[in-house]
């Protein structure tokens, strides 16, 4: 029985996190879609408050980030620091438990919000115990990380590994300030200096928490596919400092329309175009070494969704500089063009990256992936759905922008809206179809226990 | 609400005491000695085949796809540009 539950064998704590993770992708993509849906045609939900878009949102939003993206990150994270430490995971059972633990944390996401139990602050919605319950997994996860790297056997940290281990880090303190959790029963501070810490955490929840983790998987994943050494380590360590001192204080970039100091919002653009430097750091290194081994990156399908999860980083950050611009943002700030970004950055780069990162980690996991055509098929789904989310909303987005500033009232602009939503609910159940040929693919994959190409770097770590 | 700096001051001076931790102790480790092997890192149980078979790019519909995506993203850039510019 403990070893069904905590298991001690390698491996399997990280194949239960990506289980964990492609359910609560096809859950968070179903609430999207319903949300999608109250725009095209409110009527057409029960008249019931969990229905009401004010909560499928936040679901949504935190079901895909905590649910899906970190469940991936941390089943990747966890095969991934053993691997290029060359050794074994410290504490196997332990981390068993916390897929255990986390799964129950998570399943209190969706309860909490949408029984309407919210403290309503974007990306932090959820109520204070569960707070707690996210900090102690990522307590226990760094826990983890930091006692196999105290185990390695080679003295060389690769560039992975500090993105992992400092990512981690971020993610404990700046949820814990962002939620201001030494307040619990709002969970918040007072006034603008609220929002002034509610978007450093905001932002921080995206560059700090996500992207480190996305980046940590590609810089594994790229160089091993296509048996190519990085471009320089050096550099992909600049890029990590860099990153470092430069997001944490783009925040307020959110905030160019409010009453912030202006010293603030000087600072805030200032990094947010800076950025372009770790951004490129990491680009140059993954992209330039493999312009002639590209071929490898078809061969295998993981590959390709982490490659494809780089395309879209790149366009993400060509956006986030632009827009942190005050002139762009006067057209484009509350519309829906900034909702398009946030699909290309959580789920064109963060997502395609965590899909990546399981369909190429499994095989190495020692689990034969089920299917490759239906990954493939999934592939072809997801960007084609991606595209048309994006550029529906890129649109709609533009539209509002400009009838904003022209002074159009809202009956007349709303009815111009609707062809670009009824496009975003289309492209919504495209994405739904290839989550659920994930799920059914991983889950596949992992039960009928084929085993496959072998455990390759563990297999030393296995026997040592 | 100036009162911000003296918070934005005590978080920009424990990070950045974190972070020269962590860089003193990577220095004390040797962590930047070696960067060459580093490269590596990821690759050393595979056969090495450094500047062997190289798959010459094939011009399939991925690719396509992805350079596809690369030249939508430039073009919606330009447009929300022109937007923006009109209004400026
Ligand atoms: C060079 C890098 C980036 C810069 C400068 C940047 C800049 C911005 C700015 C200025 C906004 C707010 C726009 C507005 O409200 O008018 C924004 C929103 C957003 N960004 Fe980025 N971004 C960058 C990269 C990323 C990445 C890598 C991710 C995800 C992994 C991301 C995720 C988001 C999300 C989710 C939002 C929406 C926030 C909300 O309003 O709910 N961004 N970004
Ligand atoms: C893994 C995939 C996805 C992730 C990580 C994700 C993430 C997010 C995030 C961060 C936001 C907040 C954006 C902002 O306020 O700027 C958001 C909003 C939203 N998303 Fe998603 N999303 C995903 C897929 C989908 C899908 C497939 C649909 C369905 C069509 C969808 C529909 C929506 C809707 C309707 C909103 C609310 C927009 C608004 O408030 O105007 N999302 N999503």
């Amino acid at each position: 029985m403990i070893d069904f539950l905590f298991p001690d064998e390698p491996g399997s704590a990280s194949r239960r996190f990506f289980m964990t993770a492609s359910f609560w992708l096809l859950v968070g993509l179903t609430f999207g879609l319903l949300g999608a849906i109250v725009m095209i045609a409110p009527d057409l939900m029960p008249a019931l408050a969990p229905f009401s878009f004010g909560r499928l949102r936040p679901t949504h939003i935190n079901v895909l980030i905590f649910g899906f993206l970190l469940s991936a990150y941390f089943g990747g994270l966890l095969y991934v620091v053993p691997a290029v430490c060359r050794t074994r995971l410290s504490y196997e059972r332990l981390a068993n438990f916390a897929v255990w633990y986390w799964n129950v944390v998570l399943l209190s996401i969706p309860a909490a919000l949408l029984h309407g139990w919210t403290q309503g602050r974007e990306y932090a919605e959820m109520p204070w115990i569960v707070d707690i319950g996210i900090l102690v997994a990522v307590a226990v996860l760094a826990f983890l990380v930091f006692t196999t790297i105290a185990r390695r056997k080679e003295n060389l940290l690769y560039v992975s590994v500090w993105y992992i281990a400092g990512g981690l880090i971020w993610t404990f303190f700046v949820f814990a300030v962002g939620n201001v959790v030494w307040n619990p029963p709002t969970g918040s501070w007072f006034g603008m200096n609220d929002q002034i810490l509610m978007w450093f955490y905001g932002h921080n929840v995206v560059g700090l928490v996500v992207t480190p983790q996305a980046i940590a998987l590609a810089y594994f994943i790229i160089p091993r596919a296509t048996r190519t050494p990085l471009y320089s380590h050096a550099l992909s360590l600049f890029g990590f400092w860099a990153l470092i001192v430069m997001y944490t204080h783009t925040g307020t970039h959110h905030l160019l329309q409010a009453p912030v100091p202006q010293w603030l919002k000087v600072i805030s653009i200032v990094n947010s175009i800076a950025l372009i430097i770790p951004v490129f750091a990491f680009l140059t290194n993954v992209w330039l070494p493999i312009k002639d081994r590209f071929g490898r990156i078809y061969d295998d399908v993981g590959a390709k969704m982490v490659f494809t999860g780089t395309v879209w980083y790149f366009i993400t950050c060509l956006q986030g500089p632009f827009h942190s611009l005050p002139s762009v943002q006067r057209v484009t700030h509350f519309t829906q063009w900034v909702v398009a970004h946030a699909h290309i950055a959580l789920f064109g780069f963060g997502g395609f990256i965590a899909m990546g990162a399981i369909y190429f980690l499994l095989p190495l996991l020692g689990r034969e992936i089920y299917s490759k055509r239906l990954a493939n098929m999934q592939y072809w789904l997801m960007l084609v759905g991606l595209t048309g989310l994006f550029l529906s909303l890129t649109f709609a987005g533009l539209i509002q922008g400009e009838g904003w500033l022209n002074g159009e009232v809202v009956y007349r602009l709303l009815p111009e809206l609707q062809r670009y939503f009824l496009v975003r609910g289309i492209s919504g159940v495209l994405l739904v179809i290839g989550g659920g040929l994930f799920i059914f693919n991983v889950w596949m994959t992992l039960l009928r226990k084929k085993s496959g190409a072998g455990p390759a770097l563990t297999k030393e770590v296995v026997t040592a | 609400m100036n009162q911000f700096v003296h918070l934005w001051l005590i978080f920009l001076s424990t990070g950045s005491a974190m972070a020269v931790f962590a860089v003193v102790w990577a220095i004390r480790r040797r962590q930047f000695d070696d960067q060459d092997r580093a490269r590596y890192l990821p690759l050393v149980d595979l056969p090495g085949d450094a500047g062997g078979d190289r798959p010459p790019i094939r011009r399939g519909a991925s690719l396509y796809a992805l350079l596809g995506i690369l030249a939508m993203g430039l073009v919606v850039l330009a447009v929300t540009l022109t937007v923006v510019l009109r209004h400026g």
